[in-house]
């Protein structure tokens, strides 16, 4: 608990680092509650996920990367992430536009919203195999570790994610200035 | 068997999260609405609210998902019968929980407090982030078990198993709940 608050309080202060930004690019706030809980809804499933496939013995920490069926879950992960993120972006840009708040244009924020998805779904789903699979390779069992490490760490990862996305979007904006 | 098939085939994983994953998503706009309506609060006048809300939202899903766990393995294994009795065994789970998320409030405030007098060199008494922070997350808390263990008392009551349904629940409730009460709490007492 108190190493998962310090953790926490890391990913807060991320947080605040990007008062700036988020004030050059009016109604991406609205996006970081539901960014953050994809990690807690899609990462902690895959950690659950896998560890009930080592239980039933189909996978192993010695073949896992060669295993169809660890990199079908690593996919639908990916997946299932950026398709959460499109109606997500819409009725966030619908709401703000009804509401009369400033928001950045549809595009710009379905860019950012779909490279903090793709990024962070990427690296947390990378990161929870290896930790499932690392866990269980040295005698303990995955559903014990997996979902609280993962759960901890996400949101670091995902609001790191959006610090590069946000790069990522200034760099395509100098190459294409209607972005 | 389906439900193991779904464990290792893609269109069989899409199926059964992306419903919920979709309301989770949808649900979570709305704190993203509130937060953008009270920036200037969280992040100027107040900065420590927004560096403590992923810690208070966190705390309170996860600890109401480790009571409705232990709920449902009541249930399953028959300590507790349908409608939640004995109702001592039941409560003595939930105070448990709570106690546990209670202390993790008490030390969030103490490295807030710390964080504001030594980096925002703010103003705001240790008693008031203590409050604010410890009746926020009771909030989030007590109204993400509640709905938690009504979600599982119906799901159980259909045949299926809670645990696939109630985490992302918790979560989001815990997130929009905790977030909406922090800025309450916060502009009561600070």
């Amino acid at each position: 608990m108190l190493v998962t608050v310090l953790a926490e309080v890391v990913a807060g202060t991320l947080l605040h680092g990007l008062e700036g930004s988020l004030k050059q690019l009016p109604g991406l706030l609205v996006l970081i509650p539901g960014l953050m809980s994809l990690r807690g809804s899609v990462s902690t499933t895959l950690g659950q996920r896998l560890g009930s496939l080592y239980h039933l013995g189909l996978i192993r920490w010695e073949d896992s990367l060669r295993n169809p069926i660890v990199w079908t879950n690593i996919f639908a992960n990916i997946l299932l992430t950026l398709i959460a993120v499109i109606p997500q972006v819409i009725v966030a840009h619908v709401l703000l536009l009804f509401l009369k708040l400033p928001t950045i244009s549809l595009l710009g924020l379905l860019f950012i919203g779909l490279s903090v998805a793709f990024i962070s779904g990427l690296l947390l789903s990378l990161l929870t195999v290896f930790i499932a699979l690392y866990s269980a390779h040295k005698g303990l069992d995955p559903d014990n570790i997996t979902v609280p490490l993962i759960a901890t760490i996400g949101d670091i990862i995902t609001v790191a994610s959006v610090f590069l996305s946000i790069t990522m979007y200034y760099l395509v904006q100098l190459l294409f200035p209607f972005f | 068997m389906s439900s193991m098939k779904n464990l290792n085939s893609l269109t069989g994983i899409i199926r059964e999260t992306l419903p919920i994953l979709l309301g989770v998503v949808m649900f979570n706009v709305l704190t993203g609405l509130y937060l953008e309506q009270t920036a200037e609060l969280i992040f100027v006048t107040y900065p420590f609210l927004i560096i403590g809300i992923p810690a208070l939202v966190n705390i309170a899903g996860d600890m109401a998902d480790v009571f409705l766990a232990r709920i449902t393995s009541a249930l399953f294994t028959g300590r507790i019968r349908i409608g939640f009795k004995p109702y001592s065994l039941s409560l003595a789970n939930f105070f448990g929980t709570y106690a546990v998320a209670c202390s993790g409030y008490l030390f969030l405030s103490v490295v807030l407090y710390v964080m504001d007098v030594l980096v925002f060199q703010g103003t705001v008494s240790f008693f008031q982030v203590v409050i604010v922070f410890l009746l926020a997350g009771s909030v989030a808390f007590i109204v993400s078990s509640g709905i938690g263990l009504t979600i599982a008392h119906l799901v159980y009551l259909k045949g299926l198993n809670p645990d696939n349904f109630t985490p992302p629940i918790t979560t989001s409730f815990g997130d929009v709940v905790g977030t909406v009460s922090l800025l309450f709490f916060a502009s009561t007492f600070l």
